[in-house]
């Protein structure tokens, strides 16, 4: 059934946006990312002017991201005094991205930089998630072990501004995660995605919080910075099409929703290996895609 | 220019023959007529390409090429290029003197139709849209950028010639009819179209015909269009509040849905245990 796009200016498959909406909202759900890597390139694949592409994905994540935090915060995985944090640093770091990009754009050849940024922090977050949660697997029990603390985390220990983190079974200084999420921001910023598949495994490797309580807290820091980001786009730029935002949105929180319930059924490693799977064969389709030669030389702009 | 008086009763002769000619010519220039079904393309809410039909009359012993044709526009793209043993976007390139849409419609492969000439002059083949077209920067002048620009326009079906349909009927006292039936791209984007009905003969264009074709937005999406340009904070918290709404009201639909005990079970034990294993 097709249906036209007021603000794309094209008619689509109905049930075609529903099901990409769905196919990544369950990604979403399951593992805490946004998609948005995902949607935008799929949507531009279609026939979506990539600016609309861009604006209205962000605004179908504000739904996914409420449906998947309405889910998560039911199964008690929100930790809202971590998000906030993370939220705040994220935005810092989003801020400072941006500025050096603009940098980065200067000097000229940026984007060999990013793709690369791409695929050395993927590549090294993938892989590492891959082969601790593989350990893990075999081991039989857990995410992330109950170490004693080394010196690096006594010294994380002294720092001021402590607080606990009882959702999360944590306590670190504010400014532990502030910063952390402020790099986040800054990588997300530079590689031009929301953060998430860098952020669920900083959660859980460097702020030792459970991998579901991780899932559910990125999913509403996610909520809040993509609801200002389509305000932003929709008055700068007259390019989120509510309609189709909506559509994805119907999928996707529908997919979000089983996703979640699927997260709970698997042990903290296996979701791990899915996500870690999912980077890593992101991270080999882009590396192919440098080093093949393309069919068209020419791109679609994004902007 | 002082003209013979000798010569003033021929010339007379002359202009008057060439007075009583004009209507005559006249009516032959009549041909092709063209006949648009519909008129006017409106994109509402379930639109999705439009069957569409022309047809008329043309002149007896012509054939007739039927091109539908946006407006030449400015486009840039990425460029890609070869840095060391990557491929990478090395710059941008903009592509212009061609038409956004071009949807050409023969009876016949319109080299039969017309010398090579005339198709290069009226732009009726993929070859001579190519070799029409301006590529900003000239350092990046290269067949592949021509032939690259020419694939991204078929592949969004906005460039189309089709040989064998336009059906010529049996000529008649009023002319010969044609007709072309075909669907109009659902991708192609609001704007004016020409459609021009070219009368073909010994190989050259003897006559042509244009009509427009408005393709707007109506309805719900011409509001909402609207709406986004004119009022565009009431539109951003709009969809900001929408998508919050969508999200809440599906997770509160799962929600009320019906769970599996076992799967619940399993699940419990499974977060448990997952709980359990971060301390």
């Amino acid at each position: 059934m097709p249906i036209f796009l007021p603000v794309a200016g094209i008619s689509i498959n109905v049930f075609l946006i529903i099901g990409i909406g769905a196919g990544l909202g369950f990604l979403s759900g399951l593992l805490g990312v946004g998609g948005g890597f995902l949607m935008t390139p799929i949507l531009m694949m279609i026939g979506v002017p990539p600016t609309v592409a861009a604006a209205s994905d962000t605004n179908s994540i504000v739904a996914t991201s409420s449906s998947g935090v309405a889910a998560h915060f039911r199964l008690g995985n929100v930790d809202i005094k971590m998000g906030s944090i993370l939220l705040a640093g994220g935005l810092v770091g989003a801020a400072i991205g941006v500025e050096v990009i603009k940098v980065l754009r200067s000097l000229g050849n940026a984007d060999a930089l990013i793709k690369l940024t791409y695929i050395f922090v993927l590549g090294f977050v993938g892989g590492f998630m891959f082969l601790d949660s593989i350990r893990n697997l075999r081991r039989g029990s857990i995410v992330v072990k109950a170490k004693r603390p080394g010196k690096t985390r006594q010294l994380l220990s002294r720092l001021p501004l402590q607080m606990k983190f009882p959702r999360s079974r944590v306590q670190h200084s504010i400014l532990v995660p502030f910063f952390l999420c402020a790099l986040v921001g800054v990588l997300a910023a530079i590689m031009g995605v929301g953060g998430g598949f860098i952020m669920v495994p900083m959660m859980v490797y460097l702020l030792r919080m459970p991998a579901h309580v991780a899932v559910g807290t990125d999913l509403f820091q996610i909520l809040f910075t993509c609801a200002g980001l389509t305000y932003m786009q929709a008055t700068t730029n007259h390019t989120v099409d509510l309609l189709l935002a909506v559509l994805i949105a119907l999928g996707s929180t529908l997919g979000a929703q089983i996703g979640a319930r699927v997260s709970k059924l698997l042990r903290s490693e296996q979701l791990m290996i899915i996500l870690a799977t999912l980077v890593l064969v992101v991270v080999v389709r882009m590396g192919f895609s440098l080093v093949l030669t393309p069919d068209n030389l020419l791109e679609v702009a994004a902007h | 220019m002082n003209w013979p008086r000798r010569d003033f009763p021929i010339l007379l002769c002359a202009a008057v023959f060439s007075l009583m000619a004009a209507p005559a010519r006249a009516g032959n220039a009549q041909f092709p007529t063209v006949r648009v079904s519909p008129q006017r393309v409106e994109m509402s809410t379930f639109y999705g390409g439009v069957d569409m039909r022309i047809d008329g009359l043309a002149s007896p012993g012509s054939r007739v090429i039927v091109v539908l044709r946006g407006s030449d526009q400015k486009e840039t793209f990425n460029r890609k290029g070869r840095v060391g043993p990557i491929w990478i976007n090395v710059g941008k390139v903009s592509i212009s003197g061609v038409p956004s849409l071009m949807l050409c419609y023969s009876p016949e492969p319109v080299e039969k139709l017309l010398a090579a000439g005339e198709i290069e002059r009226y732009q009726l083949s993929e070859a001579a849209i190519k070799r029409q077209m301006k590529v900003s920067p000239a350092s990046l002048d290269h067949e592949d950028i021509r032939s690259g620009y020419l694939a991204l326009k078929t592949q969004q079906n906005v460039y189309r010639v089709v040989s064998g349909a336009v059906n010529m009927g049996e000529p008649g006292a009023a002319g010969t009819p044609y007709s072309v039936n075909f669907h109009w791209p659902r991708r192609a984007l609001p704007a004016v179209y020409e459609i021009r009905v070219y009368e073909c003969r010994d190989r050259a264009i003897a006559a042509s015909a244009v009509v427009p074709l408005n393709v707007v937005r109506a309805g719900f999406p011409a509001e909402m269009q609207q709406l986004a340009g004119d009022r565009a904070a009431v539109y951003g918290i709009l969809a900001v509040l929408a998508a919050i709404l969508t999200g809440f009201g599906m997770d509160f639909i799962v929600s009320r849905l019906p769970k599996k005990r076992g799967v619940e079970a399993e699940g419990k034990a499974s977060a448990h245990s997952a709980r359990g294993g971060a301390h």
